[in-house]
Order: structure tokens, then C-alpha cells, then sequence
């Protein structure tokens, strides 16, 4: 099976990574024994260095002025996002190839993906971390079969391309950052252009 | 508990005023936590670049949720710590996400529908390739010349404009036609 990186837990982790990008561990992390303990692990020493801070000189009347505040509502702490990409609409983007964006966030997007077999995302590359996540089928990315829960992670900058493999339609969640895709081929940058994508 | 602290053992201290706030809700109990989280909190906000001015209440927050949550701590699952870490991160996301409001959105799926610019990723395989050389043949020459020039050679609008001597409005006007020329095409393939 296909993880996240170390690096990737670790952010995930301290609450770093992007809304998408984030969505994208959580969903994986749920329903993976390996990974829960490693975030939960990571977590911890988190907190060890939470407490290792030397801590800040604080006003005198800090601890009052708290407690002055314990009848006024707080902010709920944030949960993590359940998305409902089963019931996504999707649009069609290319010949076999559906997609739906699920969240915005600043130059971060989070895209249910659903593609036939034999379909083609062509040779680009991105800015920020690329994060795809394969729901349902199967693809294949320099060699190497992506199954259903796994991660596939391209980091910035590098170059890539995508086929779907199998004989089912493969859905999968992508979080891309750092705005568009940069297509190497021209006939592709034009599609992205004429297609709105 | 007025007793001084003993410093090696501060996860036990924690953990006994926790356990005593959420059963007698008194201010000595929370002193001990709260001193203890409160200017490590600061300085935890700080590192995770929260505006200077709204540290003060992050910290506050956390700290308030610690004594109104404090029966629902569960210490088989890590230690004070760890659960005050857990909730300072969940406000640190919280006013980030808050700080910059209008530029986070979760999408409903009925906003899809609309005729904004939509995904910004993939596309095109050969088929698709093959079928936009096709589109593209029944351009007119210019039309063809300025397509590949923007997308081929990644000319500006700008520098379209000035390599072309024509002014940058109607650049912008040409390259519009063209888009919904070709995209009306596509309708038509899909």
C-alpha cells in the first residue's frame, strides 16, 4: 500500500498542511492501521514539544481576565472534514473524464476526479505538493499502480503523468496547490484554456 | 496543592488538577493547568504565525475549552498534554481559516453548475488532442497564429499586443472570440 510520507503525517499532524491536502490524509488515515498510530504517535511528539517551549512572559492579569471570560462562549474547536464526494456532481472536463471541485481554499483545490480506463491526464507539472487519493479503480503514474487508499504524492515541481488501468471507472480525490496544472504539451495547455479547467 | 510543584513530575500534577476540576470546578484546581499551558500557548501561537493580536485570545480560548471540557478528558487516549496540543491546533486552524474568510470556501455542489471558470486541472488525452488539431484547422490563419503564440510560446497579452501592433483591448477581444468559438465546438462533440 501507498502511504503518506513521513513528512506528510508530520504536518498533517501539527495542523500544517492545506484544507485539501489535509482532507486528503484524513480520508486515507481513517480507514488505514498503519497510519492512525503513526498520526497519533506524531501527535504526541507534538506535544512533548509543546511543553519543551520555554514559556512567554505574560501579563500579571492574565489568569483573572480568563477566568472573567469563563460565561462567554468560545469558539468550537474545528472537526476534521467528512466530504460527501459520493454524491458530487461532477463536469465533464475531457473525453472520459469527470470532475468536480469539493473545496477552495486560496490557491489549494480539492477535486473528485472520475475517469475512465485507458484515460490520460498528460505529462505536467505544479507549483505546490500534488496529493491524489484513488476512491475507486485504479492508476497507473511512472511505472507504479495506484489502488484503491492509496496516496499518490508528486512534489513540487516535478513532472508527471497519470493512466487510469483496469476495466472500472477510477475515481480519485486530487489536491493540487499552487494554482493550475502547467500541461507540457501545447494541444493540452489550449484544452485546459477552450475546456475551463 | 498549595504546595510547590514538583517539576519532574508535572504530567501527574496535570493530570490530578484536571481530574479535580472536572468534579469541583474551582479556580485552584485550573490555576495549576492554566499556568502551567498558558505561556507555552504564546509562544505556540507565535511560532505558528497567528497575528500578534489575536494571540492573547487563542491562548485564552484553548484554555477556557480545557476547563469546560476537562470531564470529557479521556487519559487513556495520551496525556494532558497531548489534549491541550490537540485543541490549541484546532484553534490555530480555526483563526487562520477565520483571518482569511472569504477566501476559503467549501463548494456546494450546486455552485458547480454555474457558468463560472471551473476546475483547473486535467485534460486531454490523444483522442482529445486529436480532436482540438481538428478544431484548430478551421481557424483563420491570424486566429491560429495568436492561439499558438499564447499557448505554444506562452506570449503575455502584453506582449501579444506589441509583437502584433495592435492594442491590448482588442488582444483580449480576439482571444475571447476565438475560446468561445472552440468551446461551442466542443459542446458539440460532447
Amino acid at each position: 500500500m501507498h502511504h503518506p510520507s513521513p513528512q506528510l503525517l508530520l504536518a498533517y499532524a501539527e495542523g500544517t498542511l492545506p484544507e485539501p491536502h489535509a482532507a486528503i490524509v484524513h480520508t486515507h488515515a481513517r480507514h488505514c492501521g498503519v497510519c492512525r498510530p503513526a498520526i497519533h504517535a506524531a501527535v504526541e511528539g507534538m506535544a512533548q514539544a509543546l511543553e519543551a517551549l520555554s514559556p512567554a512572559s505574560v501579563p500579571d492579569d492574565i489568569f483573572k481576565r480568563t477566568i472573567q471570560r469563563l460565561d462567554q462562549p468560545v469558539m468550537q474547536p474545528s472537526r476534521p472534514l467528512i466530504l460527501d464526494w459520493k454524491n458530487a456532481r461532477t463536469r465533464w472536463v475531457a473525453p472520459g473524464l469527470r470532475a468536480s471541485r469539493l473545496i477552495r481554499q486560496d490557491n489549494s483545490s480539492l477535486y473528485l476526479l472520475v475517469g475512465q480506463p485507458g484515460v490520460t491526464i498528460p505529462q505536467h507539472t505544479h507549483r505546490g505538493l500534488e496529493l491524489t487519493l484513488v476512491m475507486r479503480g485504479a492508476f497507473e503514474d511512472g511505472g507504479t499502480i495506484f489502488n484503491v487508499g492509496d496516496i499518490a504524492e508528486s512534489e513540487a515541481g516535478s513532472s508527471h503523468r497519470q493512466t487510469i488501468v483496469g476495466q472500472e471507472d477510477c475515481q480519485s480525490l486530487l489536491a493540487i496547490s499552487g494554482g493550475r496544472l502547467h500541461f507540457a504539451s501545447w494541444p493540452a495547455k489550449i484544452w485546459q484554456w477552450v475546456a475551463r479547467i | 496543592m498549595d504546595s510547590p510543584i514538583d517539576p519532574t513530575n508535572y504530567p501527574a500534577v496535570l493530570l490530578e488538577s484536571l481530574r479535580s476540576l472536572a468534579t469541583q470546578p474551582e479556580e485552584r484546581h485550573y490555576r495549576v493547568v492554566f499556568d502551567y499551558f498558558y505561556p507555552k500557548l504564546v509562544i505556540f501561537f507565535r511560532v505558528r504565525n497567528i497575528p500578534s493580536h489575536r494571540i492573547e485570545d487563542c491562548a485564552q480560548d484553548v484554555l477556557l475549552l480545557v476547563w469546560r471540557k476537562a470531564a470529557a478528558f479521556d487519559p487513556t487516549r495520551g496525556s494532558v498534554a497531548v489534549w491541550v496540543f490537540t485543541i490549541a491546533r484546532s484553534i490555530a486552524i480555526d483563526t487562520f481559516r477565520r483571518e482569511r474568510h472569504d477566501r476559503y470556501e467549501l463548494l456546494d455542489n450546486q455552485a458547480l453548475r454555474s457558468s463560472e471558470p471551473n476546475p483547473e486541472e486535467q485534460a486531454c488525452n490523444a483522442e482529445a488532442a486529436a480532436m482540438l488539431r481538428a478544431m484548430m484547422q478551421d481557424l483563420s490563419f491570424q486566429d491560429f497564429e495568436l492561439l499558438s503564440k499564447a499557448y505554444f510560446e506562452d506570449f503575455s497579452h502584453s506582449q501579444l499586443a506589441q509583437c502584433q501592433n495592435r492594442p491590448l483591448g482588442t488582444i483580449k477581444s480576439r482571444l475571447r472570440r476565438i475560446s468561445i468559438a472552440l468551446r461551442a465546438q466542443l459542446e458539440g462533440i460532447r
